[in-house]
């Protein structure tokens, strides 16, 4: 089979997993929909609570502090669950992955039609609120669609990459679960850094930041700061989920003889 | 010879390394996935910990044929399977695949619980690679086959585990494929499913898909496979007729269990000269018919190696127990398990509280002896656990666990689940001969022309198709001795392995059966001389089966045997029948290659009168059965 082949069986193999299995997600939840954006809420609620309280002292910005907090919590939201699609999707395959073969693109891209999905209910959101917060222009509307997608390309490279290793190693797992869920505090999601500190340095170096403000000056009207840093990570996010998936590919192999080795 | 294009699985010289530690294996795999990176392939050496679990497998399986793969566990069977349905790639080697395999590795297994049946059928098969609109076309045919009508939109975790078998064991099947692997499973659901299973698998196999099968059950080997390999230590030990892989597999594996149990008694003697407790088993001892009563026996039992009993014979233990104070109110318990069905419950539990009541042992030591008149178990390896208890509580005061007991049989490849000593009789009706193996002639040719040129290989000589002929023998026999009031004594010249007593014991013939060797399947024959100088007096009946075609000089041959019996059975393929090519003739080591008449004439030469006739091997062998002529005819040649 040649690689095009090979790469389009992929596609429609995982286009068929993801119908199949996309109901049984949500299947036990009611309020289905609600959870994909309940966190972003309910931070952006913590955040101005503590803003008007002058526990957090956030930048100045043209947007209402309350939309500038959602869209960079939605944001990152976005990229730390992308990041994790890669894994999430072999531990979710076991079963299948080691009793028939298939293409294990597949699984993975089923899983990015997910995280695709749930992505396009937090962008609607998100073009909801700031058109009603604040007023959102054309170029607006079509520039935080570029910005989500971007942060998920970006998550899924990553996590693509990743999950070779995430997958041997149990520590390495912990690990990242750790740097996502506090890896918040590390973007300019609740607060514009100050200052050069090293702190400031960090955050400004996250790969994610440039999205996060591109996002907030897309929603606010004004033209992006950082065009050329903007385009590099869209760049960087789309070549390393090639790679990724690529790597995916080829490892699939010596993941699967681990997973039954390891009898987990 | 088959050509490359019927070669549906390739397995060329595959090997696999597994470590045997986890945490090292999950560091080797960082580093093969470095090395794959840098480009570098992996190499046939191992690092710290790592062993081949298969190491340098070959074989093909054609189309239509069927493989049977069989080994102790960890002898590499899964991870061999596993290769071959690509999910485990080889360490060194390559298996190539042309069609759809559907693996069956572990059914139901793959299932998503919270979704419906009827979702994940079509996952499942989408998984396996078939079409949208062909899961469409065959659902309903998957629904009726796996029962579900009423359940398939319910969540399959409501499932049973059967139900759950049931839809795993339909979708494989409906996935049209050119392989089936199989492993074990076929032991899934209620007995009425499996023979469901059985007969879909024939139906499957009939339409031309080829056959991977691991099994532990000889019969189902012997039934459904063409050709077994037999896996050691991760090695391919043998790859040839399941009759002779099976024969050699249970000779190891007896072997080893025979091992297990004398050093276990061995134990038992040195740790009750040691220890003292309040009772103790002093010496177990198994008994049966496998000592000294069968005394044409061909000698190639391991006499002596460990115990064995026979299915249908008398069976005994005897346990010898004691300890320093009398005691009253003890039971001896026997239990017995099947190795064949790991897991499962005892299929023998006798006690002899129940069945003569209590015993009292007054002395240092008693000796109980159980004995078990025509055993109804069946061939296989057992496991037997040996306790002694007290009072209706049966508080154990001794416990001597995983003695392992031989059974053996001498009827093969049973689909029984105990052995029944049994005799048939028809009125109105009289016994023609067996049915033959159809295809096992082609069967035979196939795996001739799989060797190439070469020696004779004796591995044919224990085909299925040749335990037919021996029964058919054995059908002309009944024929001839039906009216005779008295015992016949046999000859069979140049028996090989002793078919022809197995056809006759299970006929219940009052034959009394002598063998001489000739070891037939070397060409060379000049042993028989020897054979026919040595048979101790004038018997009935001199029987040759798969003899004639290798004697140098079959006339003289024919005429000594004939001195030794009034009647006289032959074998013979017959040349307008089967059509070997003088190649073919060659790779045989077949010197007579007579027509029918041509053969008819040699016998009318040599004062043999044909009374009775067989055909077997899809009617290419003639089996005459002859009476000797008062006079013989002047020596001449046919």
């Amino acid at each position: 089979m040649n690689p095009f082949a090979g790469a389009l069986a992929a596609v429609s193999l995982s286009w068929r997993i993801f119908k199949r299995t996309i109901g049984a997600k949500y299947r036990k939840s009611f309020l289905g929909y609600f959870w994909m954006v309940a966190p972003a809420l309910l931070i952006t609620g913590g955040v101005t609570l503590a803003s008007q309280a002058g526990v957090v002292m956030p930048g100045q910005s043209s947007l209402p502090q309350a939309l500038s907090v959602f869209l960079g919590t939605l944001l990152w939201q976005v990229f730390a669950e992308a990041i994790e699609v890669p894994h999430q999707a072999f531990e979710g395959a076991r079963s299948y992955l080691t009793r028939v073969h298939f293409s294990r693109a597949a699984i993975v891209l089923a899983q990015l039609y997910e995280s695709l999905l749930t992505t396009a209910v937090r962008l609607t959101a998100a073009i909801v609120f700031v058109a009603f917060g604040h007023g959102l222009d054309v170029g607006g509307c079509l520039l935080l669609p570029v910005c989500f997608y971007g942060a998920v390309l970006l998550g899924l490279g990553i996590g693509a990459l990743l999950m070779p290793f995430t997958q041997l190693f149990a520590d390495l797992q912990q690990t990242l679960k750790l740097l996502l869920g506090y890896g918040l505090f590390l973007t300019p999601a609740m607060y514009q850094p100050q200052g050069d500190g090293a702190f400031a340095m960090i955050v400004r170096c996250n790969p994610i930041s440039p999205l996060m403000d591109a996002a907030r000056q897309a929603a606010a009207g004004e033209a992006l700061a950082q065009p050329v840093v903007f385009v590099v990570v869209l760049g960087v996010g789309l070549l390393s989920t090639i790679a990724g998936l690529l790597l995916v590919r080829a490892v699939a192999p010596i993941l699967i003889e681990r997973m039954l080795l390891g009898g987990r | 010879m088959a050509s490359d294009d019927d070669v549906v699985v390739r397995v060329d010289a595959v090997a696999k390394k597994f470590a045997r530690s986890l945490k090292r294996s999950f560091v080797y795999g960082a580093r093969d996935i470095g090395r794959m990176l840098l480009g570098r392939t992996t190499d046939d050496t191992l690092r710290a910990s790592e062993f081949w679990a298969v190491r340098d497998v070959s074989f093909q399986l054609r189309r239509g044929r069927s493989i049977g793969i069989v080994g102790q566990n960890g002898s590499g069977k899964t991870t061999l399977l596993r290769m071959v349905c690509g999910i485990l790639r080889p360490s060194l080697g390559s298996v190539t695949v042309h069609g759809r395999i559907a693996p069956m590795l572990a059914l139901g297994a793959g299932f998503k619980p919270v979704l419906s049946g009827r979702q994940n059928v079509f996952l499942n098969l989408s998984l396996l690679g078939v079409a949208e609109r062909d899961i469409h076309a065959r659902y309903d045919s998957i629904i009726d086959f796996a029962e579900l009508h009423e359940a398939i939109d319910a969540p399959l975790g409501t499932y049973s585990s059967g139900m759950q078998a049931r839809l795993g064991f339909a979708c494989a099947v409906h996935t049209e494929p050119s392989i089936l692997v199989v492993d074990e499973v076929l032991s899934v659901g209620d007995a009425r499913f499996r023979v469901k299973c059985r007969n879909k698998i024939n139906e499957l196999r009939r339409s031309g898909t080829s056959l991977l099968l691991v099994s532990h059950s000889p019969a189902l080997i012997e039934t459904l496979s063409d050709e077994c390999l037999y896996l050691h230590g991760g090695r391919a030990v043998m790859l040839g007729l399941p009759t002779t892989v099976m024969r050699a597999y249970e000779a190891a594996t007896e072997g080893e269990a025979h091992n297990r149990t004398n050093t276990k008694l061995q134990e038992l003697t040195l740790q009750s000269r040691r220890e003292s407790t309040e009772l103790r088993v002093l010496q177990v001892a198994f008994g049966g018919a496998n000592s000294g009563v069968d005394t044409d026996d061909d000698g190639d039992d391991q006499a002596g190696a460990g115990p064995t009993w026979t299915a249908g014979r008398d069976a005994e233990i005897t346990v010898q127990f004691g300890g320093p104070q009398p005691l009253d109110e003890l039971s001896l318990n026997v239990m017995v398990f099947d190795l064949a069905q790991p897991g499962s419950d005892a299929i023998l539990f006798l006690t002899s509280s129940h069945d003569i009541g209590w015993l009292r042992v007054t002395g240092e030591s008693a000796s109980v002896r159980l004995r078990l008149p025509q055993l109804g178990l069946r061939a296989g390896t057992y496991r037997v656990k040996l306790s002694i208890s007290r009072t209706k509580l049966h508080d154990i005061l001794a416990v001597v666990d995983d003695l392992r007991i031989v059974v053996r049989s001498d009827e093969r490849g049973t689909a029984s689940l105990y052995h029944q000593n049994r005799a048939w009789e028809a009125t109105g009706a009289v016994c023609s001969a067996l049915p033959d193996q159809a295809g096992a002639a082609s069967e035979e040719g196939a795996l001739l022309a799989d060797r190439g040129p070469g020696r004779f290989n004796c591995d044919l000589q224990i085909a299925p198709s040749w335990m037919r002929r021996a029964e058919v023998a054995a059908g002309l026999l009944a024929g001839a001795c039906v009216d005779n009031k008295r015992r016949w004594s046999l000859a069979d010249v140049g028996c090989g392995d002793r078919k022809l007593r197995t056809a006759l014991t299970a006929r219940a013939l009052p034959i009394d059966y002598v063998g001489f060797d000739l070891h037939p399947q070397s060409p060379d024959i000049t042993r028989f001389d020897a054979a026919a100088d040595s048979l101790p007096r004038p018997f009935d009946v001199a029987v040759m089966l798969g003899v004639t075609e290798y004697l140098p000089d079959l006339p003289s041959a024919l005429r000594r045997l004939s001195e030794h019996a009034d009647l006289v059975l032959l074998s013979h393929v017959v040349a307008e029948r089967s059509n070997y090519s003088s190649t073919q003739l060659d790779e045989l080591g077949w010197i007579n290659h007579l027509t029918t008449t041509a053969f008819k004439t040699l016998l009318a030469n040599v004062g043999l009168h044909p009374i009775d006739r067989g055909l077997v091997y899809d009617d290419r062998a003639l089996l005459v059965l002859c009476r000797r002529t008062s006079t013989a005819p002047p020596n001449s040649s046919a």
